[in-house]
């Protein structure tokens, strides 16, 4: 193993974090039996509340930067993507990209997002990546996700560690996702949940005694193995908080229409948590399935419909919130970009660099940061992958300390020392 | 990870879990903790429990051998039974590995068959599964195949077989693509289960041949000159040798053009159902000119012999019994493995040419035991522990299914090719759904699944609040029910439920809730 002190650290870090958290818990349970609508009274006027909430939307499985950001004035991307090209904005073709800076542009399943761009609150960041990924899913999501070049023991994720960094924070739902377990990028964070679905969200079963379950579990994984207890804390002090964003909900605000997805279901879960003010600072939401060796389809087919969801779920999630989007910051990403040219099955093979789309309300958007390299073999990584040209541990170091109130990165990412490209502001 | 990794990783930390390992001292535990009522409410004992008669850890002698009863019963079966720790007490551990090891001569319980024979999709032709029933099939073989395996990890006597089935479902993972909803049946009726417990090479040739994977990993489309890597990266990382393990991208590539031509005789619908179960090599998409696979020159015009001279080659590469070793190991023992046990079954592993039942002797040894540390169980295995632990009936007419789903690990539910993670940093997120398995089933709330109230009784018609929880120790926990947990409900008993606790089903739930119930 390498670097042993530092996977020490993340867990010292974690356990101290959750000592603070267990004297907390007299002053806790005093405000549990407040009133359901006090807890929100606090935020509001908490400095806390300042900052923004960081979603980030992990697209599993390599999503193709060249088609998710076209860049259609190259000639050699043509070429090489003779059948699952998206066509340049003036060609003849009915279905072709949207320009957005006269070099790249968007394809149609993501059109939506150019109102997002018009309003300066995209950024696209491209030819970009974790250097430290190697065209495997596995290890490369792992490694993005802890934040760092190497396995150590007892890992934890870049989202943990910058949660576990907060102050204590009893009665608060400080982190979670909408999926039914945490992603690697969660671990170690404290008072951090998976909540599939509010309305269903705890204890179940015919039960006589209804509050009496919630201290015996967290009494009895008060001993247990640090992830079981770390869970069970968490879970428990979440109950009450959760019963209360299940009262009087009559669906999204402002019209909104998420797409009846896993990933709409998923983004409206957010929104609903960060609508109810109960303290979040970070959530991680996937979307599935973006490995396409085969049938890519980026006009019709497989791709077309994953970007369409992504799409759709990011424009109702902007209408819900409202005045709230303001204040969020959403990181879309990927474990690498695909291979430049296409394969034999109209489809692309793992490749390294890709794009990156940050949106939200401090964003400076309607701006493609990359030092781009153009698309020649000799331009590309060992000739055959678009390289990184912007680490993007520098995009999300950038967030963390801009719009979360991150002050330690190098604890957050270990062994690295971002360089910020000005993608978001501070105020 | 495990709390072993901390003091391996740091060496100063004090145990987080002062009484789980080490306490268990096969059947001590309930005895010396049985007259507990009176004293004071214990919740951060000072060490392990005091057995009766004391074993000196470091140096227990011959007459006093430190047992694994527990951790080899709870990993060996799906959570023992009353009547597979009485037949371990009976023959003993060597035998009732040995046992174990020859499913093929253990008469099965015939109420799997009758519970199996609702399922339709699992004796179905191709042509009712891709035409005539299509539509039906699509729904149904999903939920098939899952009931059947918890059936079978429920009731079967083979456990040890269908752990292995469990393991090696997970290591050569496949997801409904395309028709593969239907030919998965045959991948785990024809490869997994005929297989998992004989040679390794012979598991990942029917793998690498068997039209389920070469339509998941895209094979069918990996043609001379017009390659798909899928498959072979995946072959190389996560089947055999493991992640850039003495391999380059250019092996990668080498090896996708070893297997080009290795196709399902009818790669796309619509076709003779017939045929797209069948495996077909065509030589005319084979890739005809020699090629180097980490070291293995296969020489111009090898035909099939260039894909089977990889699987033979990685088969017995040193990376690949290592790569087994140690992902076996965090699956039987612990997550976080010693090199010395890495090595003794990774050799076991070369040693036998790639035999599965001699490296599981290896993992199961004594000296590997000796390494066991907390391991949480997975959802399925913990659906399957209760019901059977628990005598529960099922009914497989219906949802079944139920708590497989609500807990997301659905067997062929994991689409990507690696399978389900086996860590617990990854699982215990999902506490909630746990807990509320085990309380919906401790109050019979699942209409496919039973609980008899005989299940929350004492063996021995035990009725004080001890007696019956320290019954549960036993028939339970094997004994390892820690002493914070055991107070905690002997004060939920009292505190909560009157006193009572024979057949009180709300106790029972919070029994199945406590983490030593939930580690395996």
């Amino acid at each position: 193993m390498t670097d042993q002190s530092h996977g020490c650290d993340d867990y010292e870090f974690a356990m101290r974090r959750s000592f603070l958290r267990m004297a907390g818990r007299a002053a806790a349970l005093g405000a549990l039996s407040a009133p359901a609508w006090l807890p929100k009274l606090a935020f509001a006027v908490d400095e806390d509340s300042q900052r923004d909430v960081i979603i980030q939307i992990f697209l599993r499985g390599g999503a193709d930067g060249l088609t998710m950001c076209v860049p259609f004035a190259e000639t050699e991307y043509y070429n090489v993507r003779s059948t699952i090209a998206v066509p340049a904005p003036d060609s003849m073709e009915t279905k072709k990209a949207i320009d957005l800076d006269g070099f790249f542009g968007l394809p149609p399943a993501l059109a939506d997002l150019k109102t997002f761009w018009d309003a300066g609150e995209l950024a696209v960041i491209h030819a970009t990546g974790f250097p430290f990924a190697d065209r495997s899913h596995f290890r490369s999501m792992d490694l993005i996700e802890y934040g760092r070049p190497d396995v150590v023991v007892m890992p934890t994720g870049w989202l943990g560690r910058h949660l576990a960094s907060r102050g204590s924070a009893p009665n608060r739902i400080l982190g979670m996702t909408p999926h039914e377990r945490l992603p690697i990028a969660l671990h170690g964070a404290p008072d951090t949940v998976a909540v599939p679905d509010i309305d269903t969200f705890g204890l179940e079963g015919n039960w006589l005694s209804p509050t009496s379950r919630p201290p015996f579990l967290a009494n009895v994984y008060n001993n247990a193995d640090v992830a079981l207890k770390v869970a069970a804390e968490a879970t428990t002090q979440s109950l009450d908080l959760i019963d209360q964003l299940k009262i009087g909900y009559t669906g999204p605000a402002n019209g909104a229409s998420y797409p009846d997805s896993a990933f709409g279901r998923g983004m409206e879960t957010i929104a609903r948590m960060i609508k109810g003010d109960v303290g979040l600072e970070a959530a991680c939401i996937d979307i599935d399935g973006w490995d396409f060796h085969a049938q890519q389809l980026p006009l019709t087919g497989g791709m077309f419909y994953l970007m369409s969801d992504l799409n759709a779920g990011l424009l109702a999630f902007r209408e819900d919130l409202g005045a709230a989007f303001a204040n969020v910051t959403i990181v879309v990403m990927s474990e690498f970009g695909r291979r430049v040219a296409q394969n034999g099955s109209n489809g692309t093979d793992h490749g390294t660099g890709g794009a990156m789309f940050v949106l939200g309300g401090h964003v400076n958007g309607g701006q493609v940061f990359t030092d781009w390299p153009g698309l020649y073999s000799n331009q590309l990584y060992e000739m055959i992958d678009l390289p990184i040209t912007i680490d993007a541990r520098d995009v999300l170091a950038e967030i963390l300390q801009k719009r979360a109130g991150a002050s330690d990165l190098a604890g957050i990412f270990p062994g690295y020392s971002a360089t910020f490209h000005d993608v978001v502001s501070a105020t | 990870m495990g709390t072993g990794a901390l003091v391996a990783g740091c060496g100063t930390v004090e145990p987080l879990l002062p009484e789980t390992p080490g306490e268990e001292t096969g059947g001590g535990g309930g005895e010396t903790t049985g007259g507990g009522t009176g004293g004071p409410d214990v919740t951060e004992p000072e060490g392990p429990v005091t057995p009766v008669e004391p074993v000196d850890p470091v140096n227990p002698g011959p007459t006093a051998p430190r047992s694994y009863k527990a951790e080899f019963l709870n990993r060996v079966t799906f959570g023992p039974t009353m009547a597979e720790m009485d037949r371990y007490d009976a023959i003993g551990q060597a035998a009732y590995l040995e046992e174990q090891l020859h499913p093929e001569l253990i008469q099965d319980d015939p109420q799997i068959t009758s519970l199996l024979s609702t399922f339709w999709t699992l004796t179905a032709t191709p042509t009712e599964l891709l035409q005539t029933r299509l539509n039906e099939a699509k729904t149904a073989v999903p939920l098939h195949m899952a009931k059947a395996k918890l059936v079978r990890a429920v009731l079967s006597r083979r456990q040890l077989f269908e752990r292995m089935v469990e393991f090696w479902s997970d290591h050569f993972n496949v997801a409904a693509k395309g028709y593969t909803f239907a030919t998965g049946i045959s991948y785990d009726q024809d490869v997994m289960r005929v297989h998992a417990l004989g040679k390794f090479r012979d598991l990942l040739m029917g793998v690498a041949k068997h039209v389920t994977m070469l339509e998941f990993l895209d094979n069918n489309l990996n043609f001379w000159n017009y390659l798909n890597e899928n498959y072979a990266r995946e072959l190389l990382e996560l089947h055999t040798v493991g992640l850039n393990n003495g391999y380059t991208h250019q092996d990668i590539i080498n090896t996708a053009r070893a297997f080009t031509g290795w196709r399902s005789l009818a790669w796309s619908l619509p076709h003779a159902p017939n045929d797209v179960f069948q495996f077909a090599f065509y030589s005319s998409n084979h890739d005809p000119y020699f090629k180097n696979v980490m070291g293995l020159q296969l020489p111009a015009n090898g035909g099939i012999r260039d894909g089977e001279k990889v699987i033979e080659f990685l088969s017995t590469h040193p990376f690949t019994a290592r790569h087994l070793a140690t992902k076996l190991l965090k699956f039987f023992i612990s997550e976080t493995p010693s090199e010395a046990a890495i090595n003794r079954v990774a050799s076991a592993y070369l040693a036998s040419d790639t035999d599965i039942r001699e490296t599981l002797r290896a993992v199961f040894s004594e000296e590997t035991l000796s390494e066991a540390t907390p391991l949480l169980c997975r959802p399925f295995h913990l659906t399957a522990k209760a019901i059977r632990q628990t005598g529960s009936t099922m009914d497989s007419t219906i949802s079944l299914e139920k708590p497989l789903v609500e807990m997301e690990h659905m067997p062929n539910g994991w689409t990507t090719p690696d399978g389900y993670p086996m860590n617990k940093d990854y699982w215990s997120s999902g506490i909630l759904k746990r807990w509320n398995f085990g309380f919906k089933l401790a109050k019979n709330e699942y209409a496919a699944i039973d609980l008899p109230l005989s299940a929350a009784t004492a063996p021995g018609g035990q009725t004080s609040v001890t007696g019956v929880i320290d019954g549960w120790n036993e028939r339970y926990f094997q004994g390892r029910m820690t002493n914070a947990e055991r107070q905690a409900l002997i004060n939920y008993a009292n505190n909560v439920r009157g006193g009572v606790a024979a057949g009180d089903r709300d106790l029972f739930g919070m029994m199945l809730s406590l983490p030593s119930y939930q580690q395996c």
